[in-house]
């Protein structure tokens, strides 16, 4: 076993030293974007927040009020993993983390409301964890939301005599329908995947980038030269991530609904313009590490600063002007899209206007780079 | 140009290790710093033209989170609008909204929003929601006063079954507060393998050529304990600074021990070490170990039980996690400390598998790091 083991790592060593562009564009292409879509696709397979463990006190015990329970238990987003007898408990569970959200109904909660007293259930959730929070607090507002309406349908039949054909818009006098478009089910893994297996991989494709352009500078070639490598190589990064975003599609039921010759068109774009920002930093910097690390650190926080998460329209005026100027600002907002909306052509249009203003910026400033022969 | 590019090679360890972190609490926190999302572009159709539909626009105009910037004039041109991205919602009132509420027949509404981020989709809906309730409520006290309702007895129906609802321990839901301690687990990880796997590569060099029977002597802990003594006490203090700085600057909550934060750290770390012997071992050149270890920071973070808790992971998967990559062991954790004091009690299990991890890791890695040094001898 030991031996086979050595032999294994020899071989690989050999492999690896002899041909060592091929290992790490196999590697940063292929293995860790679709391994790395393997196991976020499967990690979050549940899709949305569900079963969210959930603690109850019951300080009523009415039929009501255990009926409430019920209702609560039913539903596919809690899971009621005790019901305590002590408030404190409920804050302590979440403390602990034993529960995410807790329901404290008090005493006397179905006479007090039979004598229209208006008592009150008490929710509390855990703010901590984002993802769990929105989910549980929306599921529990319908809930009570529907309760609610039977409650008051109840009084209007009862205290007014309202006929039971009009009962309900007494209830609710303006029936709001909240559609949630593109993705009604608040699917998590639609919302984070696309852009942030693009973010993953435009950080190896800047990588590349250095990379090229370290060995380019090796040769004395023409301009054209440079525009054949960053064509080429940017392609082979537009393919891995469309590769990963078919895995997806295929594995693990995100949707695609946009065009396809346009995701490949601003795909091919964004690449091409990542590559050649890595590639201006490689033509500057002599260190190959040292490049492919500054190339890394300039696209990496793009995620977060483009605004895939955290809208850029919540963040404060500078930044908002700063993400203007970050390709995955554009790229990020598409992909997403791209899998969620029915996008056509002429949506994507502004996207991929921009990354020919980028495109055409870098390209300037690589030739001039170039020309004045700027390294360091 | 040379000399910037000199000065980085020369104080490397030192800028990735602190300046990094630093940098990049400075930026998220600022993008990140606005507690509510506001100003959110939408346009409003509004059919009926009456006295009551014009009170549920100008209640949205007066609303800071909504942006009216247009009047659309059919609910397709909405959806186009939305498809197009320069809106992220819209609001149908209906022909005969008013006439249908003046005799109390009942009426409806459309919101349209724009779900693909649903941080911006659940605020629409939650403000929507908060405008058209108030309205509701207000309708039916006067449909119950005109009853014959008392008007306290009224208002006390509607009170009954309303939420009351609290948010404990990050009340505001502020992104940042919620994401910063995931985000600095990152930064610790990414910097500190960055500058601990390059030294153990050129080690490994260093070591090919050594003689055979003083390789297994020369590999040793303690050889590379000041090695990580210097790194490791360089990142907690970066991490303390980042701390105080997302404090002082953006307001976060600093509760919890300095103490259980350093053995949370010192745990993590040894976990890297571990990680970085192994790292060391699978490449051979600097630059492809560095392109590697980019690639980490974004899987490690949604893997890592952080943004998607560990409950609602597939089945296996967070165990399978646990045992392969520690950022587990310290994002979650820093999270419980900051955010809700947690003590030794809470966190034990962390703590517990932390030193586990690290305690099969870091033989593990440096047997397989003496393993690679082996086979290169061999091969030559």
């Amino acid at each position: 076993m030991r031996q086979r083991l050595e032999g294994f790592a020899a071989f690989f060593y050999r492999y690896k030293k002899r041909h060592p562009k091929r290992v790490m564009t196999f590697l940063v292409f292929i293995l860790v974007p679709l391994a790395t879509g393997l196991i976020l696709g499967y990690e979050m397979s549940s899709n949305v927040a569900m079963s969210i463990p959930t603690v109850v006190v019951d300080h009523d015990h009415s039929d009501f009020s255990r009926s409430f329970v019920k209702y609560v238990e039913e539903s596919e987003y809690f899971k009621v993993v005790e019901q305590a007898d002590y408030d404190g408990r409920v804050e302590e569970m979440l403390y602990r983390q034993q529960a995410y959200v807790g329901i404290i109904i008090p005493e006397r909660f179905y006479s007090d409301m039979r004598e229209g007293k208006a008592p009150k259930i008490l929710t509390v959730y855990d703010g901590s964890t984002l993802a769990v929070m929105s989910s549980s607090k929306s599921a529990m507002t319908e809930i009570l939301l529907t309760l609610k309406t039977g409650y008051m349908m109840k009084i209007y039949e009862g205290k007014l005599g309202v006929v039971p054909a009009d009962v309900r818009n007494h209830a609710i006098p303006i029936d709001v329908t909240y559609r949630l478009l593109f993705n009604p089910t608040r699917n998590f893994r639609n919302f984070i995947l696309p852009g942030m297996l693009a973010a993953l991989i435009q950080v190896g494709i800047a990588c590349m980038g250095a990379e090229r352009a370290g060995e380019m500078r090796e040769k004395t070639t023409p301009f054209l030269a440079h525009i054949r490598t960053i064509c080429h190589w940017g392609l082979l990064g537009a393919i891995s991530i469309a590769l990963t975003l078919a895995e997806q599609y295929l594995f693990f039921d995100m949707p695609y609904k946009g065009t396809l010759l346009g995701g490949a068109a601003v795909t091919l774009l964004f690449s091409t313009v990542t590559l050649m920002a890595g590639y201006i930093v490689g033509t500057v910097i002599t260190d190959r590490t040292l490049a492919t690390q500054i190339a890394a650190v300039i696209v990496l926080p793009t995620t977060i600063l483009g605004g895939y998460t955290w809208p850029v329209l919540a963040m404060p005026a500078f930044f908002q002007k700063l993400a203007r100027f970050l390709p995955f600002y554009y790229y990020g907002e598409a992909v997403r899209n791209l899998c969620l909306k029915p996008l056509e052509f002429h949506h994507l249009l502004p996207a991929i206007e921009m990354m020919c203003i980028f495109g055409a910026v870098e390209l300037g400033l690589l030739f001039l780079v170039q020309r004045k022969g700027v390294s360091a | 140009m040379k000399w910037i590019v000199g000065l980085i090679q020369k104080y490397k360890p030192i800028l990735i290790l602190v300046f990094i972190p630093i940098g990049f609490t400075l930026l998220f926190g600022g993008a990140m710093s606005p507690i509510f999302v506001e100003d959110i572009p939408i346009v409003i159709l509004d059919l009926d033209e009456s006295d009551a539909s014009r009170e549920i626009v100008d209640e949205f105009r007066a609303c800071p989170v909504f942006q009216i910037v247009d009047a659309a004039s059919s609910a397709e041109e909405i959806r186009e609008e939305i498809l197009m991205g320069t809106i992220k919602g819209g609001l149908v009132l209906p022909d005969g909204f008013g006439k249908s509420i003046g005799s109390h027949k009942g009426t409806k509404a459309l919101m349209l929003m724009d779900g693909s981020n649903f941080l911006v989709g659940n605020n629409l809906m939650l403000y929507a929601n908060k405008i058209f309730t108030a309205k509701n409520s207000e309708l039916q006290i006067s449909y119950l006063e005109a009853g014959g309702v008392a008007a306290y007895a009224s208002e006390q129906s509607l009170d009954t079954l309303a939420l009351v609802d609290r948010t404990m321990y990050n009340p505001q839901l502020g992104y940042f507060y919620y994401l910063y301690p995931g985000l600095l687990g990152v930064f610790i990880q990414q910097t500190y393998l960055n500058v601990l796997t390059p030294v153990l590569l050129k080690e490994k060099e260093r070591l090919k050529h050594m003689p055979m029977d003083l390789l297994s002597r020369r590999i040793r802990a303690r050889e590379m304990m000041p090695l990580f003594f210097r790194y490791g006490g360089m990142s907690f203090l970066c991490s303390l600074s980042c701390l105080l700085i997302a404090h002082w600057l953006f307001s976060y909550p600093l509760k919890g021990s300095l103490l259980l934060i350093l053995l949370i750290q010192v745990i993590f770390l040894t976990c890297l070490t571990g990680m970085a012997f192994i790292l060391a071992a699978i490449f051979d050149d600097v630059t492809h170990c560095a392109q590697f270890i980019m690639f980490l920071a974004i899987p490690t973070m949604l893997s890592c039980g952080y943004g998607w808790p560990e409950f609602m992971m597939a089945p296996g998967f967070a165990a399978g996690m646990k045992l392969l990559w520690p950022l587990y062991f310290y994002s979650n954790p820093l999270k419980e400390i900051l955010l809700k004091g947690a003590g030794f009690g809470v966190l034990g299990h962390f703590l517990l598998g932390g030193a586990f991890f690290a305690a099969f890791w870091l033989p593990v890695g440096m047997w397989i790091y003496r393993g690679k040094v082996r086979t290169m001898k061999q091969i030559g």
